[in-house]
């Protein structure tokens, strides 16, 4: 009997080692921790909650990432210009995506001359199919510069607490895109002539 | 019982793991281009400049009227607001002398030569450029940086000089004297 109830206690002590460690409330100090063969309480019930988390997998599907050169036509002083990246998710739940920007705009030859510049500013939306619906968000070029302090949900390397959160899971669904446009350049400080460039960064990770 | 609680410890780490952060990447990139191009502003036209009249052309005696190069310089229109895109534009001025058709016999004039001043502010200086209708015109000449762009006038027109073959040439009658100082700004190399 010492043995049974040595043992017993063993288990006994197990179970609220788990209890204590799986963050359980502390309702089982209550619970009897001793059974006594033939007498009262003859046995005890071990409750042990077992929680268990799927981590979400979030990804592009395969050559589903937006990527690409778009080349505006005509110059971008003059000329208003838009094009959309598609791309195709495989988020198996709510998850973030974010865009980082390597210019802030397109850049052009650098000057410091009064009066002109080579960075051209434009826009930058993301529109992500989800279940149940579409998620979207909206920043400039200049927002989306990883060194901008401005209010931009979107910008950053996406993580499971930066970037656009998207509450549902888009699992091979057609439709998303991340578009690019802007009007022709109106700016008081004139272009300077030459090649203009940026790159976008599109991320997409897990939610917390 | 050490085993039993090492396990119970092990089964409770695993249960506290979070999901395994990943982050995929998507690149795409934009390319654009601007002219080699001067403009006018405000909006972007291609052209400025103004008409000035500079009525009786001749005084009570017959002879040119003293005070021309006073009468163009006061007329309004004669400055404007260029830019290029390119960082050394050019400047190119011909003027042409105020004349007519009308025949001119000896001790008269049908034409009143002058010379045309052009200041330049770019962001390094103003420059004057010049050109007389009676010598070749002023080929295209670099600017020494960029046209001032600060919301300004950069460009002023003005002339000097007015004068007939001889002081004592007596202006023959028309109504149509015209002359022009066409300035030319280009983008350059």
């Amino acid at each position: 009997m010492q043995r049974l109830v040595s043992s017993k206690r063993v288990v006994a002590g197990v179970a609220l080692a788990l209890a204590v460690l799986c963050s359980q409330p502390a309702s089982a100090q209550n619970v009897p921790n001793t059974a006594y063969f033939g007498g009262s309480p003859s046995n005890i019930v071990l409750s042990i909650p077992v929680i268990a988390t799927v981590g979400g997998r979030c990804g592009f599907a395969t050559n589903g990432a937006p990527s690409g050169n778009y080349a505006i036509p005509g110059t971008i002083d003059t000329t208003t210009w838009s094009n959309q990246f598609p791309f195709t998710l495989e988020c198996t739940g709510p998850f973030r995506i974010a865009v980082v920007s390597t210019n802030g705009g397109l850049q052009g030859p650098p000057t410091s001359d009064p009066g002109y510049t080579a960075l051209a500013p434009y826009n930058v939306s993301l529109s992500v199919v989800r279940t149940g619906g579409t998620t979207t968000g909206a920043c400039t070029a200049a927002d989306l510069l990883a060194s901008a302090v401005t209010a931009c949900t979107m910008r950053g390397t996406s993580s499971p607490t930066v970037g656009l959160p998207v509450p549902n899971p888009s699992y091979q669904l057609a439709g998303s895109y991340l578009q690019v446009d802007a009007p022709a350049y109106a700016g008081t400080a004139t272009l300077v002539a030459g090649n203009y460039a940026d790159t976008l960064t599109v991320t997409v990770s897990p939610a917390s | 019982m050490k085993k039993l609680l090492l396990a119970a410890l092990a089964a409770s780490a695993a249960f506290a793991s979070p999901a395994v952060a990943q982050t995929v990447t998507g690149t795409v990139t934009i390319t654009g281009s601007v002219a080699n191009k001067c403009l006018v502003l405000p909006g972007s036209g291609s052209t400025f400049g103004t008409t000035v009249d500079l009525g009786e052309l001749a005084q009570a005696d017959g002879t040119m009227r003293t005070n021309l190069a006073a009468s163009f310089n006061a007329a309004a229109g004669l400055t404007a607001r260029v830019v290029c895109t390119t960082a050394n534009p050019t400047i190119a001025i011909d003027s042409t002398a105020l004349a007519t058709v009308a025949p001119a016999a000896a001790g008269y004039d049908n034409s009143i030569d002058f010379q045309a001043d052009v200041a330049v502010t770019t962001i390094n200086s103003t420059t004057t450029y010049s050109n007389d209708s009676a010598a070749v015109p002023l080929g295209a000449t670099a600017l020494d940086g960029r046209l001032a762009n600060n919301g300004s006038s950069n460009i002023a027109i003005t002339a000097s000089n007015f004068r007939t073959g001889a002081l004592t040439d007596l202006l023959v009658a028309s109504p149509t004297y015209t002359g022009q100082i066409l300035i030319t700004i280009a983008p350059g190399a």
